[in-house]
């Protein structure tokens, strides 16, 4: 539900990268969503179909990275790609473990339309 | 234009990578590399209203559960548990009417409705500006009743210094597997409506809380029930140690005036 408010957020900030580059136009966005960022990336994609709308990136292209979920043990050591829901270490199964991927939620990119500088 | 209704949005525009795809810029187009999270905004805004909370001495916490978990119920029991200890206001959030603000008041404790009309959560822009309909200098304790929902609530940081999650037995104990990205961030999970165990078969709270430690989090696990006062103690015990640790972080005048001393 709530995925509609944060493409308004991911736009405003494309917009603003955007102006910051004197661009016109957005064609891209590249947006990273790991399973354990509360998010679903295909909903995201398509909410953003309907923010774009009428804005600087109408028609821009939406790209999705899915980062995969890794823990570090903190007993053996070992990087493990645990269950969202389950978060021990698949190696020894102790819960004394570090996310070292799986919370990005993370506008990555933006691509912009070229602007000939010296026309300005 | 969409084939399927005529609408201006073109559909099938989207890519999906995996975890290390490239993008290639377009003919014509540049990349420019932003790496911020989508909730920059209210992070930052999140940002300085806990900074302004903790220089008033207000110790904030989101309270997220599903709705009739007993969010509104455990706050009229803790009111009277702490009445005469701290003082207490609430921010409460819900999607619509006024009930819950008024039941708090009826304790004669401050209550601030935030009625979102739709949205799944609150946001730290929401909490700035009910915060600035309290008198933060007779506060000890703001609660904030987020809107009942295990899912949008844990992705938006308003400002707390701590989390606290409650399941109550006449759900499933293994909520916190199925909602992890909340129950991992709570720094404390009440496991509510404890007088009713006797009569349900299939929740236990030994399962509840190892599903809670298999997401890595340490956070204390909390029996208790709003019907039964004495079953408060331990959650009125985490509040004064939040408390305490609140209020050394804080700068005293006193402190303050010692490293002014210091520095010259």
């Amino acid at each position: 539900m709530h995925e509609v408010g944060l493409c308004r957020s991911l736009l405003r900030m494309a917009e603003r990268t955007a102006a910051e580059h004197g661009a016109c136009r957005i064609v891209g966005v590249t947006v990273r969503v790991g399973p354990l960022a509360g998010v679903d990336g295909a909903q995201l994609a398509r909410a953003f179909e309907v923010v774009r709308v009428g804005t600087i990136a109408e028609g821009a292209h939406f790209t999705l990275q899915t980062p995969p979920l890794v823990v570090r043990c903190a007993r053996c050591g070992a990087d493990s790609n645990a269950s969202p829901g389950d978060l021990r270490c698949l190696a020894c199964g102790s819960a004394n473990v570090r996310l070292t991927s799986g919370d990005q939620l993370d506008l990555l990119q933006v691509e912009l339309a070229e602007v000939e500088n010296e026309a300005a | 234009m969409c084939e399927a209704c005529g609408c201006a949005t073109s559909g099938a525009a989207v890519t999906i990578l995996g975890a290390a795809g490239t993008v290639h810029a377009r003919p014509g187009a540049k990349l420019v590399d932003v790496g911020q999270r989508l909730t920059s905004d209210n992070d930052a805004m999140a940002a300085h209203v806990r900074e302004h909370l903790i220089s008033h001495g207000v110790l904030a916490l989101n309270l997220m559960s599903s709705p009739g978990a007993g969010k509104t119920s455990l706050l009229e029991a803790t009111i009277d548990a702490l009445a005469g200890r701290l003082r207490v206001a609430v921010i409460e959030g819900d999607l619509e009417t006024d009930n819950d603000a008024r039941r708090i008041r009826a304790k004669g404790v401050e209550a601030i409705q935030i009625t979102t009309g739709g949205a799944c959560h609150l946001d730290a822009t929401m909490v700035h500006d009910a915060i600035h309909a309290l008198d933060l200098a007779s506060i000890d304790v703001l609660f904030i009743e987020n809107v009942g929902n295990l899912v949008c609530p844990a992705g938006f940081d308003l400002g707390q210094w701590a989390n606290v999650a409650l399941l109550s037995v006449t759900e499933g104990d293994d909520k916190p597997a199925k909602y992890p990205v909340l129950f991992r961030h709570a720094d404390a999970v009440l496991l509510t409506k404890t007088d009713l165990l006797g009569a349900i078969d299939d929740f236990s709270p030994e399962a509840a809380e190892r599903h809670v430690r298999n997401l890595a989090n340490p956070a204390p696990v909390l029996r208790l029930s709003a019907r039964r006062p004495a079953t408060l103690t331990p959650w009125i015990d985490w509040l004064e140690t939040h408390r305490e640790r609140l209020s050394q972080l804080r700068p005293t005048p006193r402190r303050q005036a010692a490293e002014l001393a210091t520095a010259s």
